[in-house]
């Protein structure tokens, strides 16, 4: 006896679950999912948005937005800026002393040709005054 | 014999509930987002710091932000959250932090895609990604709400892939580099796609794309319409702007130049790996731009034709497009060198509310072309919302599309 009700217990769920699968394929209508026809159901995204709107308040709908590191940037510009400057002027000052050092360069050059000028007439007057000079 | 009836009608029964269930009811098919549809409801930006990248968009985020519907929220990816700070009482953004060490860039558009059905959302990832460290997006934005990353096989990138009501657009290069690198036809690599993106898939071009992203020359519309990009009419509308008012188009240059570090007083900048970054000259390019614009009409109008042939009403839509066969910053980059800004009043976003169609469109600075474009939208049944600031951006070759991905519609 126990076991015929609950067989038949279990063959009327059976039937239930049946008639559920039924009527659920015949109220949402087609397959395919294309907009409006088949119920709208929850999608957890959606959900997700909602609780996220709700954990902030929202009084200014205008939003704005600021990078603080914009004024970093700034004073590391201002530094480069500083370095390049002290940069340029020891650049200025070895660029003056390469200037002195080949002006120096030149003037002894000058000086070195004088002299080899001054050196040959001396062996040319010597050699017509009858001396002889090793080369 | 009572007992065996039971047994045998409850056996039955069994049987019949267990295969019912999918011949009755059928699961709903993920399937990718579309550009076109109801109203926009959550977004993803992302911004980047002064201190930490050379293109740095906090003014432009102001702009989409307040540009769009108030009611659409908006999860801003950040790696450097303490540089910036926000109006109080704001209830629009959420904040998603990615790893301070890493280095993403301003386009969300491009690593991965949204897929969703009736009840789930998820992300699609490519198989590979590796523009900066942009392959983090998903997964942060995973966590925050919640939505799975499902990674594929395929290589793609969000911008060279528009969906509309009912097919997918995907730029040929996608599709050729895919079936050469599994060994698939170009149609088998189709169906690869349109099964991973649960819509029928349409290859837009037939060779080697003269424009990387497809979403800067192509927007499908609802009604069987898709907005094609014409260098031609914009190159038209610019070459008439340089002749009559020259002085407005020396200051657009200027401006370009002036504003791309953020700084005018700013030339040069070096990036986390020590390279230096100059500002481009951009003074006296754009008559170039528009012999380039010029040249490229053709191949434009061989993609409007396609389309057409496929059934499709073309609108077409200035746009002034410099040259694109410039060096690539590094062979990981996916968007050119910052040059002349490419100016696309396609790459848009649009949304439909109430049978009002709404496109928010990107502004570039040069007042004639901007008004064209609003113009044509107009024209065309769109109420528009125009969003300023995206000169610096399109110097870089993005623009709205690519800086906001769409996450969920109504």
């Amino acid at each position: 006896m126990n076991a015929k009700r609950m067989l038949l217990n279990a063959g009327t769920i059976c039937l239930l679950a049946t008639a559920v699968l039924l009527s659920q394929s015949a109220l949402s209508g087609s397959a395919s999912a294309t907009p409006g026809d088949a119920p709208a159901k929850g999608d957890n995204l959606k959900q997700r948005v909602k609780i996220l709107e709700l954990l902030q308040e929202e009084d200014d709908k205008e939003f704005l937005l600021v990078d603080a590191s914009l004024s970093d940037l700034n004073a590391r510009v201002e530094a480069n800026e500083e370095r390049c400057k002290r940069t340029s002027k020891r650049l200025v000052q070895t660029d003056k002393r390469a200037q002195k050092r080949t002006q120096q360069i030149s003037d002894n050059r000058a000086g070195i040709r004088m002299i080899r000028g001054t050196i040959e007439r001396l062996k040319a007057d010597l050699r017509a005054n009858g001396i002889k000079l090793s080369d | 014999m009572k007992t065996t009836t039971i047994g045998i009608l409850f056996t039955l029964l069994s049987l019949i509930t267990f295969f019912a269930k999918p011949l009755f009811i059928s699961e709903p098919v993920p399937s990718m987002l579309p550009d076109v549809g109801t109203k926009i409801k959550l977004v993803v930006c992302s911004a980047t710091s002064a201190r930490k990248s050379s293109l740095r968009n906090t003014e432009l985020v102001n702009n989409i932000v307040n540009g769009l519907d108030e009611d659409v929220h908006v999860m801003l990816l950040v790696n450097d959250r303490a540089a910036f700070k926000q109006s109080s009482n704001n209830g629009r953004v959420t904040f998603v932090e990615v790893p301070s060490e890493s280095d993403i860039t301003i386009w969300p558009q491009d690593p991965f895609v949204v897929v969703n059905d009736k009840e789930n959302t998820k992300l699609i990832t490519p198989g590979l990604f590796k523009r900066k460290d942009d392959r983090l997006m998903a997964s942060q934005l995973s966590a925050i709400l919640g939505v799975e990353v499902v990674k594929s096989q395929l290589l793609f990138e969000g911008g060279n892939i528009v969906c509309g009501e009912s097919e997918v657009f995907i730029g040929f290069d996608t599709i050729s580099i895919n079936s050469q690198v599994f060994n698939l036809s170009l149609d088998e690599t189709k169906k690869r796609f349109a099964k991973l993106f649960g819509r029928r898939v349409v290859t837009i071009g037939n060779e080697t794309q003269d424009i990387g992203h497809i979403d800067l020359i192509v927007t499908p519309l609802s009604n069987n319409r898709i907005a094609v990009a014409d260098s031609r009419l914009g190159a038209e509308i610019a070459n008439r702007t340089l002749t009559q008012s020259p002085d407005r188009i020396t200051r657009f240059e200027r401006n370009c130049e002036r504003g791309f570090f953020g700084d005018a007083s700013i030339n040069a900048l070096v990036d986390m790996d020590g390279n230096s970054i100059d500002c481009p000259e951009v003074v006296g390019q754009t008559a170039i731009a528009i012999g380039d614009s010029q040249k490229l009409a053709d191949s434009l109008d061989k993609i409007a034709t396609q389309l057409a042939e496929r059934g499709y009403d073309i609108v077409r839509v200035p746009a002034l497009i410099p040259n694109q066969e410039s060096e690539l910053e590094t062979e990981t980059e996916d968007k050119p060198a910052p040059a002349f800004p490419f100016m696309s009043y396609n790459n848009v976003l649009t949304e439909s509310v109430a049978n009002l169609s709404i496109v928010y469109l990107p502004q570039y600075g040069i007042a004639e072309l901007d008004t064209a474009a609003i113009e044509c939208w107009e024209r065309n049944g769109f109420e528009v919302r125009p969003i300023e600031g995206f000169q610096t951006s399109a110097m870089h070759g993005g623009a709205l599309r690519c800086c906001t991905k769409v996450l969920l519609r109504e």
